[in-house]
């Protein structure tokens, strides 16, 4: 059986190299193992002899695994994470959606009665109706030629052609919502047909979409919306017809749309392009827009379509998404079962994972669709469609780039702010006011640092206040809380804030005042005052007090700074810092108040630098900080597996635990309670079977060669190479491979020792060489800690420095 | 007190007002004391009888469209234009009139309130569907009635009653609180023993032609009406001129049905000869979409007709079946109970038949056929009249589309006509009892006459025409659209003619 080299294998395993063939094709039978001391303080290992085991799973993989599997078994039906549902091999999905928005306008479609405007639920219900809304017999349809104008402006957002000419049809249905018995829509001539809506990966489109979609408008029809349904106890049913014909815009898509991300996508985006254009009253989420999604699948490669179903009345982007992938997966499955899709109509309730039929075909209603007899057509000048296309306000992707490229906010932030009822708006209203107050604007101010910050308020500050768990429980309806915080409030906030006249935590304290009511409509400067709360820092030695004060009872923590201080890992704790500062804070007379977070950092730091470090060194145990505990130390880590071997023939013992933990420099190697010696030991095992592994390489090819005289056929090979660059960690198994064999081999092992310590280029007499092996050998041999072999080079000899 | 010359019957002349109605059925409400005009209106009065299905707003007077559906607890939240117009010219409203319930029917006899009758033994049709305010008229009781015209509703029970019936161009007179039966076809109607006091209230001094009426947007606006007047004779006051000599009147060839009745196509023809001696010319015409224009009707008035009536739920007004299985909960259909409960037969009959020719299956087959057919019956019209349709652009007609038969004036075709002559309707009133064991659609044939009038929506006119031995039945004039005026002034003359 050909043994594998284990450098080699795990060289392909770790870093993918393949070997390159060494000078001399052979390899012979193993060589004997290791010895048996060696083999005794090992044999806690559960792994069997290398010679007969070509690749061992290192024990720390092993854990790992065992992790992972319990994690599965324990959760064996972990939820699929949407992004990684986008498709489905083999099958093609196709989709079509139809939106509702309702139309920001002052009246309703066909009577002057005016609209409830979403803003407004406080309106009696039953006071904002005309006859016809009430459909009065004898009452006539007015069409309110006003209504036109947020309907071509959402057309022109979604880039329709404008129809000069368009009619009303009559759909029928009886719904105790739907007085005429029959909805005015527009089913022939829509007013505006060929649009498009380019969605970018911003957006939220699936990524097998890549960097755009476009998603082509059917047509965009305006409609009567219905009366509104409140449910009483006892099945009865309370009508409000205060909505009831209210206009509202459906906009249509060609079924272009082929991943479920994409059509939420494609949702999200018509409202924000909507809602820039004033078009719309509210989104989604408030019930001003709706969907229906039309879903279908075929198997990749066929042409025709499948037969389609649709869902109605989705009310949320996730809804939209949600519902096409269950859709999908149940058409698929119906499919692969050999069944049919029938034409039908399904409904979904949020949080479900299916959805479910509502009417087949043979329920289907017939709508029985008649052009409107008493509605001549709607005719549209050209002059007008271009006067509003000229008025328009800059649509949503070009309103994006302003806020990033002007005012420096994250694409991320841009787009929230886009998408958030009314948010954009109080932006700027703050934004406007907070500049008035600095007497800046963001183009003159290069880092448009007030700018970002009034977004992040406007943002993530005022998010808080609706997270508040005392708000959600008393309000029936979602509040808004823009409305609570008036935008000059805000502003002499930020403004006191960004001046550092406040801490941030005073803003943030005054910010729920304000918004709970306590304080009045541009009070905040007397509120400052009266509850003095202007920023007044505390003194360097109070700093001082406080930072002493909270290091006193997080002594552990100074650990990471001092592993820092010596090297043994490489990024400072920041994360540690931040929480000791955060615990000063705390900790700080009324909970922080006349302290700045940046000057707590800088005195927290100095004084564990000056003061709890050089403590904490000095702290160590005497006679580990001897003379002759020093140069062990200065070995470095290449001692590290004779401690290791020390520690296998006595894990008690405290010193080789501490001169371990000093040495080592992969953190989860350490010593800890976590991780007790003996788990250390095996992770050992592991790591040093791939060091002992060369050693028998170079010991092979040493025997090749060795009727040579020439050193360099022992020293100038690959193996040799392999064991430099492995380093340190070869050293003990040179101790161990000089001891037990005394050939040429032996020779050039001190040749090889002096390379790994000292490098290629400082030349030593062989002499040199062999006496500085010898010292290792001996210290080996003896192990007491304190006598560790301390070699001084020629150079230093020469010097005559002493140490 | 009121006069009774017109009666019927002679033996009611001798019974007390309260039993004529009793007996005729003509009236669904009348408060003991008429609705006076508001003060504000002219000091000249006269008194009004408005058909049930134009709405008003009195409490004393409820609005029921002869359906049980409404009822009499239905008091309509606004007042039709109409009314208010003539209330405010000094219209003293006697009571709503029976009806064929909203408009459906022939002879007035599927009415929630039993049938109408023109005589005491309740033996003749008066005529549908404003049979109410036909008999109001002919029985003297009142100056002037309303009536609405969809198909002939006015013109047909005028001419069994031996009254005048004046149908309006479509857009002249206000909709609003008319209670639709089909949008595209429903006008107001005027009846009265005389012309002259139609006249008055359509080109008189406060002539209803010119106003417009914002809330009904088939309204023709100011602007249409003017531009409509100005290409024709009789409005601004012109001198009404009666003369018939030099006049052009078409007899429509394909009227020659033969379902007509001898005797009245003998009155019909000895009506012609009259008007010739009087100076006027006779043309034979042609109409060739003649015989498919009463299909056509009865596909479209049906198919509005199911659309309007659909807001019939008893949700919001009128009656409702509250029984526990009607207002099943989800998934049960709430009003089927009420609507098929509240809708007469006939009235579901078109219905049904409505939802059907509008269905997806059929639509294409009925109703956009009879679209079809509604504009080449226009078309007929506009080639046979010699004034231009202003509605509608000028078109050019194939001579060779033209039937054989038809004289040709000269090269450039046949020649063109000033109104159409016909009768009104095909029989004179038949007995009820005929009328109740015919099949339903054979009543609809009484309608062929006036129905194409009603498709073009163009001016019409019944008046009484003698027939021998004995009785009456209706002359019909038909005019180009908006020539109301003049149609009005020759109606006129042409009683005064057949008089003689």
């Amino acid at each position: 059986m050909v043994r594998i080299p284990t450098a080699q294998l795990s060289r392909f395993l770790f870093t993918g190299q393949l070997p390159r063939r060494g000078c001399l094709q052979l390899r012979r039978c193993p060589i004997s193992p290791l010895i048996s001391h060696t083999r005794q303080a090992f044999s806690t290992a559960p792994t069997t002899p290398p010679s007969t085991e070509p690749a061992v799973v290192p024990l720390r993989k092993q854990l790992k695994d065992q992790a992972k599997a319990a994690k599965l078994a324990g959760a064996p039906k972990k939820k699929i994470k949407k992004t990684d549902n986008q498709t489905v091999p083999g099958w093609d999905l196709t989709v079509g959606i139809e939106i509702h928005a309702q139309l920001n306008t002052p009246s309703k479609l066909f009577s002057p009665a005016s609209a409830p405007s979403s803003g407004e639920d406080a309106i009696p219900p039953n006071t904002r109706v005309a006859p016809f809304d009430l459909a009065i017999p004898g009452s006539q349809p007015l069409f309110q030629p006003t209504t036109l104008i947020p309907a071509i402006r959402a057309a022109l957002a979604l880039n329709c052609q404008i129809q000069p000419i368009s009619k009303f049809d009559r759909k029928h249905y009886f719904h105790w919502d739907q007085p005429s018995g029959y909805q005015i829509t527009q089913y022939y001539h829509p007013f505006a047909r060929s649009g498009k809506v380019t969605l970018l990966p911003r957006d939220g489109i699936a990524a097998e979409d890549g960097d755009v979609v476009e998603v082509g408008i059917k047509q965009v029809q305006m409609e009567q919306d219905t009366a509104k349904t409140l449910a009483q106890p006892n099945s009865t049913h309370f009508l409000d017809f205060n909505r009831v014909g209210v206009p509202l815009v459906e906009i249509i898509t060609e079924p272009c749309i082929h991943r479920p991300a994409t059509a939420a996508a494609f949702v999200r985006k018509v409202q924000m392009l909507l809602k820039s254009v004033d078009a719309c009253t509210s989104g989604l989420e408030q019930g001003g827009l709706r969907a229906d999604v039309n879903v279908s699948v075929k198997r990749t490669g066929e042409t025709q379509l499948g037969t389609r179903t649709e869902i109605k009345n989705l009310s949320s982007f996730k809804a939209v998404e949600d519902a096409i992938i269950a859709e999908r997966d149940r058409q698929i499955s119906v499919l692969e079962a050999g069944g049919k899709i029938e034409g039908e109509t399904r409904g979904w309730s949020l949080g479900s994972t299916e959805t479910r039929r509502l009417r087949g075909k043979e329920g289907e209603v017939d709508y029985r669709y008649m052009p409107d007899p008493d509605l001549g057509p709607v005719v549209i000048s050209e002059d007008l469609v271009k006067t509003l296309g000229r008025t328009m306000e800059a649509l949503p992707d070009e309103e994006v780039e302003v806020l990033m490229r002007k005012y420096g906010l994250s694409e991320r932030d841009a787009m929230a702010l886009m998408l958030m009822e009314g948010r954009l708006e109080y932006f700027y209203g703050v934004l406007e006011e907070l500049e008035r107050m600095l007497g800046v604007t963001a183009a003159e101010d290069g880092e448009q640092k007030h700018a970002s910050l009034a977004a992040n308020w406007c943002l993530h500050e005022l998010g808080k206040l609706s997270e508040a768990e005392d708000i959600v429980e008393t309000a029936t309806e979602v509040v808004d809380i823009t409305s609570q915080v008036p935008e000059q409030d805000l502003a002499a906030i930020l403004f006191y804030l960004h001046e550092k006249k406040i801490t941030a935590k005073v803003a943030k304290d005054l910010l729920w005042d304000v918004f709970r009511g306590t304080v009045v409509t541009g009070g905040i400067t007397e509120q400052i005052d009266s509850q003095d709360l202007w920023y007044k820092e505390i003194s360097e030695a109070e700093y001082i007090s406080i930072a002493d004060e909270v290091i006193a009872s997080q002594e552990k923590v100074l650990q990471d700074f001092l592993k820092f201080k010596q090297g043994k890992s490489k990024a400072y704790p920041q994360g540690k810092l931040g929480f000791l500062v955060g615990k000063m804070m705390r900790a700080g007379p009324e909970q922080g108040k006349g302290m700045d977070p940046s000057s707590a950092e800088r005195v927290m730091r100095s004084r564990i630098e000056e003061v709890y470090i050089p403590r904490l060194e000095s702290s160590a145990p005497s006679t580990w900080s001897t003379t002759a505990f020093k140069p062990l130390i200065s070995q470095g880590p290449k001692i590290l597996p004779a401690v290791v071997v020390k520690l296998a023939l006595n894990p008690e013992d405290a010193a080789a635990v501490h001169l371990y933990n000093h040495l080592e420099k992969d953190s989860t190697f350490l010593i800890s309670s976590a991780l007790p010696v003996a788990a250390v030991l095996e992770l050992n095992v592991d790591r040093n079977r791939a060091v002992r592994n060369a050693p028998m390489d170079w010991a092979e090819h040493c025997d090749m060669v060795k009727l040579h005289s020439s050193s360099i056929a022992y020293t100038q090979c690959e193996e040799f190479d392999e064991l430099v660059a492995l380093g340190p960690p070869v050293i003990p198994q040179l101790m161990l491979r000089y001891k037990s064999r005394d050939d040429l081999v032996a020779l050039f092992a001190y040749e090889l020792l002096h390379c790994i310590l000292w490098g290629h280029e400082t030349r030593e007499w062989t002499v040199d060489m062999k006496m500085q092996f010898d010292m290792w050998v001996e210290w080996f041999e003896k192990g007491a800690w304190d006598e560790a072999p301390h070699y001084r080079s020629r150079e230093q000899r020469k010097d005559g420095r002493h140490v | 007190m009121l006069s009774q010359r017109g009666l019927r019957s002679p033996r009611l002349r001798n019974v007390s007002l309260s039993s004529q109605r009793r007996l005729l059925n003509h009236f669904i409400t009348h408060p003991a004391e008429p609705i006076p005009p508001p003060p504000s209106s002219t000091p000249n009065t006269f008194t009004l009888a408005v058909k049930d299905n134009i709405a008003t707003t009195s409490p004393d007077l409820p609005t029921t469209c002869a359906s049980g559906i409404l009822s009499k607890s239905y008091k309509s939240p606004i007042e039709a234009t109409i009314i208010t117009q003539l209330r405010m010219r000094g219209a003293v409203i006697t009571g709503k009139t029976n009806l064929d319930e909203f408009g459906m029917g022939s002879h007035s006899i599927y009415s929630h309130y039993g049938p109408v009758s023109q005589d005491d033994i309740s033996e003749t049709s008066a005529g549908g569907s404003s049979g109410g305010s036909a008999v109001a008229v002919a029985n003297g009781e009142v100056e002037l009635a309303l009536g609405t015209d969809t198909g002939g509703s006015v013109r047909l029970p005028a001419a069994y009653t031996g009254i005048v019936g004046y149908k309006p161009s479509y857009g002249m007179i206000s909709r609003y609180g008319v209670i639709p039966y089909a949008n595209s076809l429903d006008t107001v109607g005027f009846l009265s023993r005389k012309i002259n006091p139609i006249k008055d209230l359509i080109v008189g001094e406060r002539g209803l032609w010119k106003e417009h009426d914002s809330n009904d947007p088939t309204s023709l606006t100011v602007a249409a009406r003017k531009r409509c007047a100005a290409q024709r004779k009789g409005y601004h006051g012109q001198g009404q001129s009666s003369e018939l000599k030099g006049l052009k009147f078409g007899i429509p060839l394909e009227y020659n049905i033969a379902e007509l009745d001898p005797t009245i196509r003998d009155a019909w023809a000895a009506a012609a000869k009259k008007l010739q001696d009087a100076g006027a010319r006779i043309v034979p015409v042609s109409l060739p979409t003649t015989k498919h224009a009463l299909a056509a009707y009865y596909v479209i008035a049906p198919a509005e007709a199911s659309s309007n009536l659909a807001k019939y739920d008893g949700i919001r007004y009128g009656v409702r079946d509250t029984d526990a299985s009607s207002d099943a909960s989800a998934g049960g259909v709430l009003y089927a109970s009420t609507r098929g409960k509240g809708f007469g037969e006939e009235v579901k009959r078109r219905i049904l038949l409505g939802s059907y020719t509008l269905s997806s299956e059929a639509m294409d087959n009925y109703f956009i056929k009879a679209q079809r057919v509604r504009r080449l019956v226009r078309r007929d019209f506009n080639r046979v009249f010699a004034l231009e349709n202003p509605l509608q652009e000028r078109e050019t007609f194939e001579l060779s589309d033209l039937p054989e038969g038809v004289e040709m004036e000269d090269k450039w075709g046949p020649e063109e006509v000033d109104f159409l002559l016909c009768p009104t309707a095909p029989t004179m009133a038949p007995k009820l009892k005929e009328v109740m064991e015919q099949q339903p659609v054979d009543a609809y044939m009484n309608d062929v006459f006036t129905v194409p009038a009603s498709l073009a929506g163009l001016p019409a006119i019944s008046v009484p025409m003698k027939v021998t031995p004995e009785g009456a039945a209706g002359l019909q004039l038909i005019g180009q659209y908006w020539d109301d005026a003049r149609l009005l002034d020759v109606a006129d003359a042409v009683v005064t003619e057949l008089k003689l």
